[in-house]
């Protein structure tokens, strides 16, 4: 089976494509044959699911925003653009 | 609803209420990465505004190869890093990180210990992996996506993600708190 012939890294490295849904199709059956018989795999594989949902979980970089701080920065941010919008255009009216 | 590629289109003509609409729809995601980089909420909220304007500006040069949000993704990492370098804090020491990271923690924000832990090793990872982890982690971007905004090819982007979610399960699994828990899960069921 292709699987023995890869070292273990290498068969970490399809968990996490794995679980991540990219895995290359053409040893998608290996892999699952092997999640099937050894639970150390599975157990892995759980391991890497748990992981990256207590990586959503962090809320990290997240701030701790009400919808009126989101509408806050949403119109200076529109603001902004129209103000140097309308200025450039005044510009080039100015110098035709 | 309408695209972004449409609403785009609709800013190209002059149209305001298209791109306010495009503000809604990415300001979050926007931020998020921005705070990611700068570490300052101020300062975030300073490129994300630039970065709009940038957009706008360039919109004729958006050719739609990508997606509006990979593109607008690019100029946001981008105008954080310029802002950094000019600041002399283009990448910052594993000293700085940590107190980064102890900073944010003793500021009040509700964090139980493991969260903590893992925030300061995703922290800790190079830059590259760092920036594919949140990217597919908490802004939900393809590889596709992901690979667009760092200028590399898909399978690099993929190597990025992949060395980096390997590499915190072995830190995870390593400490040795978690370690005597015995599972991850059971842990996280615990603290909630």
């Amino acid at each position: 089976m292709r699987l023995n012939s890869l070292n273990e890294s290498n068969v970490d490295g399809w968990w996490v494509d794995f679980i991540e849904a990219e895995l290359d199709p053409s040893i998608l059956e290996d892999v699952r044959w092997l999640l099937k018989h050894s639970p150390s795999d599975r157990e892995t594989v759980r391991e890497f699911q748990e992981l990256r949902q207590a990586l959503a979980d962090c809320d990290w970089g997240e701030p701790y925003w009400r919808e009126e701080d989101w509408k806050r920065l949403h119109d200076k941010i529109v603001l902004n653009v129209w103000k140097t919008a309308d200025s450039a255009e005044s510009q080039s009216s100015a110098q035709v | 609803m309408k695209t972004d590629q449409e609403l785009v289109e609709e800013v190209r003509k002059g149209g305001r209420a298209a791109f306010s609409e495009l503000v809604c729809r990415h300001q979050k995601t926007m931020l998020r990465l921005a705070l990611r980089v700068t570490r300052d909420l101020p300062q975030a909220e300073d490129v994300v505004q630039e970065s709009f304007l940038k957009a706008y500006e360039k919109i004729d040069l958006f050719a739609g190869r990508s997606s509006f949000r990979s593109w607008l993704y690019q100029i946001t990492l981008n105008t954080a890093r310029n802002r950094l370098r000019g600041a002399g804090r283009e990448t910052l020491g594993l000293e700085t990180e940590n107190l980064a990271v102890k900073e944010k923690a003793e500021a009040g924000l509700i964090k139980n210990d493991l969260q903590r832990f893992i925030e300061g090793q995703v922290e800790m990872l190079p830059e590259r992996q760092k920036i594919a982890l949140t990217m597919r982690i908490f802004d939900d971007l393809s590889f596709k996506e992901i690979a667009e905004v760092m200028g590399c090819p898909y399978d690099t982007a993929k190597a990025n993600y992949r060395h980096a979610l390997l590499k915190l399960r072995e830190r995870v699994l390593s400490d040795s708190f978690i370690r005597q828990e015995g599972s991850l899960g059971n842990l996280l069921q615990e603290v909630e």
